[in-house]
């Protein structure tokens, strides 16, 4: 009975966790939206977050059947083009971007000290270098980083990375998921620091 | 109803179908005292209607027009005709060949003539699961046609459940509630209650018998305390009837 409990208890647990984040993005959204910029959720293939998942049996893929982290971006309504479900963004646009760490933060580190707990990583990406010719837009990026999230985010609070395929460079903060609590939370700890640096000048 | 869904007697792929979840949230309207529940959910959507006109309400679920454009919902009420047009997953029909045959302008053509028979005023209410109104079929909504659209969000409802005084809430509005929480249709609300859900199975009974055979134990109850939201404020769509200052320009 007890594996019967845990088994339950642990997809339940999980299954509110997912839904309790999804239901973060869209106040993210919801305040994003209010701002004078407008900003709109990009999808870069429907309404959804980027992560790397796999369904292999093999042991190395078998950690990734779960989401533990996983990427959005918000880009202001004019810079980005409506193409069937998906948004266009091209490289050259300032894109406001989330990271959702919910497992492994211990891997993250900021400022050299690693994450105490499960985090939201939030900030700007600016002047993407396109490298290789398949990348034309930013939802285009977005996976990329989820493969080679161990090196894009090997020096934060900044990313300077460049590949064969694209560069990256910005500047992100984070805050503990698990105090963003209600929706002024939202509002004062993640939102607004995330406006903050979307807003900065670049040469800041 | 409610409790064939909470208590998992509908077919999983059911969960996600508007018709129902139209079906559940508008038979509540229709069916509860509309004094308490469809004059006080209309009035935070802007709309305000009497008690007696409350009473008054024709509910038709489903009716056609005649060039057989089917919207989910024509409500009389008061002044007023409402289409209620509900969304789930999926977005407005499309016509690629007529912009005018698209969903929304012919549900507005045959509201507007419905309307007029009855002489009342057409709202043309969208409920969706949108976190704000952003489907790009809004576009199919001119500037006049906006200044009688009512968008709103599953969310709101639940948010407008929480919400009721403790007084006004029945079972019936409690399990409605417990409907749309299941199916994420709810408001941010944080994450500490997730911590005590987790410990379900270990701290509280056996979902089933008690040790000892024939003790019973409340599955009702036990379902009931899985991950459950405390009242928080809405995102989108208040209970002051912001809703109408948030449409898109």
């Amino acid at each position: 009975m007890t594996l019967v409990a845990d088994t339950h208890d642990a997809f339940a647990y999980l299954q509110g966790l997912y839904t309790e984040v999804a239901l973060l993005i869209q106040e993210i959204e919801d305040h994003l939206r209010r701002e004078e910029e407008r900003f709109t959720i990009a999808t870069p293939s429907g309404y959804s977050v980027t992560n790397r998942g796999s369904s292999g049996i093999d042991g190395a893929n078998v950690k990734l059947w779960l989401m533990r982290k996983f990427g959005i971006f918000f880009v202001p309504e004019a810079k980005t083009e409506l193409k069937g479900g998906s948004t266009f963004t091209p490289l050259s646009e300032r894109i406001l971007y989330f990271r959702f760490i919910l497992d492994q933060h211990e891997t993250i580190f900021f400022d050299k000290q690693a994450l105490k707990e499960p985090s939201v990583l939030f900030g700007v990406f600016a002047e993407t270098e396109r490298v290789h010719k398949k990348f034309e837009k930013f939802e285009s990026v977005l996976i990329h980083i989820e493969y080679n999230d161990d090196r894009v985010f090997a020096d934060l609070p900044r990313v300077n990375f460049k590949d064969a395929y694209v560069g990256l460079r910005g500047t992100l903060g984070h805050v503990p998921l698990f105090a963003l609590n209600d929706s002024k939370a939202v509002a004062e700890r993640l939102v607004r620091p995330a406006i903050e640096l979307f807003r900065r000048p670049p040469s800041d | 109803m409610y409790q064939t869904e909470l208590r998992g007697k509908v077919p999983s792929a059911l969960l996600s179908s508007e018709d129902l979840l139209t079906g559940s949230v508008f038979s509540f309207f229709a069916c509860s005292d509309r004094r308490r529940f469809l004059a006080s959910w209309l009035k935070m959507l802007g709309l305000a209607i009497g008690d007696q006109e409350a009473d008054r309400a024709r509910f038709q679920f489903w009716p056609t027009f005649d060039d057989g454009t089917e919207p989910d919902l024509l409500i009389e009420v008061g002044a007023y005709l409402i289409l209620v047009e509900a969304k789930l997953q999926s977005d407005f029909g499309v016509n690629v060949e007529d912009k005018e045959a698209n969903q929304l302008p012919r549900e507005l053509r045959g509201g507007r003539q419905a309307a007029r028979d009855l002489g009342l005023e057409l709202r043309l209410l969208t409920i969706t699961a949108e976190p704000f109104p952003r489907s790009p079929r809004y576009k199919d909504l001119n500037e006049i046609d906006r200044s009688i659209w009512i968008p709103t969000n599953w969310q709101a409802v639940a948010t407008w459940l929480e919400r009721l005084p403790a007084t006004d809430q029945t079972d019936m509005s409690r399990d409605l509630l417990e409907v749309l929480r299941r199916r994420g249709l709810r408001c941010f609300s944080g994450f500490n209650h997730l911590s005590s859900s987790a410990q379900l199975s270990k701290r509280g009974p056996p979902l089933f018998f008690q040790g000892q055979i024939g003790t019973a134990v409340n599955l009702f109850e036990s379902i009931r305390t899985l991950p459950v939201p405390a009242p928080r404020s809405p995102v989108f769509l208040n209970l002051t009837p912001v809703t109408r200052n948030r449409r898109r320009p």
